[in-house]
C-alpha cells in the first residue's frame, strides 16, 4: 500500500510538473492573438451558429462527465479490483 | 456588453486577479476532479457547482466572460484531461492496484490493448508498441498542451486561444494518427469501437469554435477577444 502511495504520489508531481512546464512555455512562447478590427456597426444578435455551438458543446460536456461519472465504479463493480 | 468591475480593477491596478470569474476555482477543481475519472463521481458535482453558479452570474449581467466561452474551454478541458489522465496512470502508475485496476478494466471494456499482456513489455502498461508510442506523445506534448490551452483560453489570455487553436489541430493529428495506427489490431481491439465515439468531433468543434470566437464580429465576440489578456 505504501508502495503504491509512493507511486501515485509521484504520477501527481510529475503529471503536475509536466503541465507546469507546458503553461511556463505556452505564455512566454506562444503569440497572443491579435484583435479583430472594431467594427462601426452596432453589435447584431447573436449568430445562429454561436447558439448551436454553444448548445452541441453542452452537449457534449454532459456526455464527457457522464463517462467520468460511470467509469471506474462500473469497472470495480463488472470486474472488481485487480 | 460593458467593461465588468474585474476588468476595471485590472486595468487600475496593473494586475490580474487570480480568476476572471468569482466560480473559476470552483470550475478548475471540478474539471480536474471529473478528468481524473478515479474520481470522476465528485467531479461532475462540483463542476455543476461552478456552472450553476457562472450560470447565474451570466443571467445577473455581472460575468466578465461569456457564457459560450465558459462552455467551450470547460469541455476542451475536461476532454484533454480524461485523456491526459489514464494515459499518465498507463505511464507513471501502471504497477499499482488503482492503476492497474482502471486501466486493465478499460481494456476489457472498450479496447483489449489496454489488457492483453499487460504489464509485460519493457516499458509497462500496455503492451502494444504503436499504443505506448501514442501514449507518449499524449501525455507529454498533446494533451498537457490542451489542458492549459484550454484553462488559459477560459482565463481568456490571448495566447490560451492562439494555443487552443494549435492544439485543436494537433488533436486532429492524434486521432487521425491513433485511428490508423489502431485499425490493424482491429479484431484486438476494437470489439468495442472507439472509431464511432464522439472523439472524431472533439478537435473539429475545438478548431470551429476557437475559429468562431476569434472571427465573429457581431455580437459579444469582438467585444469578449478586445478583452482578452
Amino acid at each position: 500500500m505504501l508502495h503504491d502511495a509512493v507511486i501515485l504520489a509521484g504520477m501527481v508531481a510529475a503529471d503536475a510538473l509536466i503541465l507546469a512546464v507546458w503553461w511556463f512555455l505556452g505564455s512566454r512562447l506562444v503569440p497572443a492573438e491579435s484583435s479583430p478590427p472594431p467594427s462601426d456597426s452596432p453589435p447584431q444578435s447573436t449568430p445562429r451558429l454561436h447558439k448551436v455551438l454553444t448548445v452541441f458543446c453542452f452537449l457534449l460536456l454532459v456526455g464527457l462527465l457522464v463517462e467520468c461519472m460511470s467509469m471506474f465504479p462500473a469497472i470495480l463493480v463488472r470486474f472488481g479490483w485487480s | 456588453m460593458v467593461l465588468k468591475e474585474n476588468t476595471i480593477r485590472n486595468i487600475a491596478s496593473g494586475k490580474f486577479p487570480p480568476w476572471v470569474e468569482p466560480a473559476d476555482g470552483w470550475l478548475l477543481v471540478g474539471c480536474i476532479l471529473s478528468g481524473t475519472m478515479i474520481l470522476g463521481p465528485i467531479g461532475p458535482i462540483v463542476l455543476g457547482i461552478a456552472l450553476w453558479k457562472l450560470y447565474k452570474s451570466v443571467k445577473a449581467g455581472t460575468n466578465v466572460r461569456p457564457w459560450v466561452a465558459t462552455i467551450i474551454g470547460t469541455f476542451c478541458m475536461v476532454d484533454g484531461l480524461i485523456n491526459f489522465s489514464p494515459w499518465t496512470f498507463d505511464t507513471f502508475a501502471h504497477n499499482t492496484v488503482l492503476g492497474e485496476t482502471f486501466i486493465t478494466g478499460y481494456g476489457r471494456f472498450f479496447d483489449g490493448a489496454f489488457y492483453l499482456n499487460y504489464n509485460s513489455g519493457a516499458l509497462g502498461g500496455v503492451a502494444n508498441h504503436s499504443e505506448k508510442m501514442w501514449q507518449y506523445l499524449a501525455v507529454f506534448i498533446l494533451m498537457p498542451m490542451r489542458v492549459v490551452s484550454a484553462w488559459a483560453f477560459i482565463q481568456m489570455r490571448t495566447w490560451g486561444l492562439h494555443f487552443m487553436k494549435v492544439s485543436a489541430w494537433l488533436y486532429l493529428f492524434l486521432w487521425v494518427g491513433y485511428t490508423m495506427a489502431m485499425s490493424p489490431d482491429f479484431p484486438v481491439r476494437m470489439a468495442n469501437s472507439e472509431l464511432v465515439d464522439v472523439q472524431p468531433v472533439l478537435p473539429l468543434t475545438g478548431i470551429r469554435a476557437a475559429l468562431s470566437v476569434h472571427r465573429r464580429q457581431e455580437s459579444m465576440v469582438p467585444i469578449v477577444t478586445r478583452m482578452w489578456r
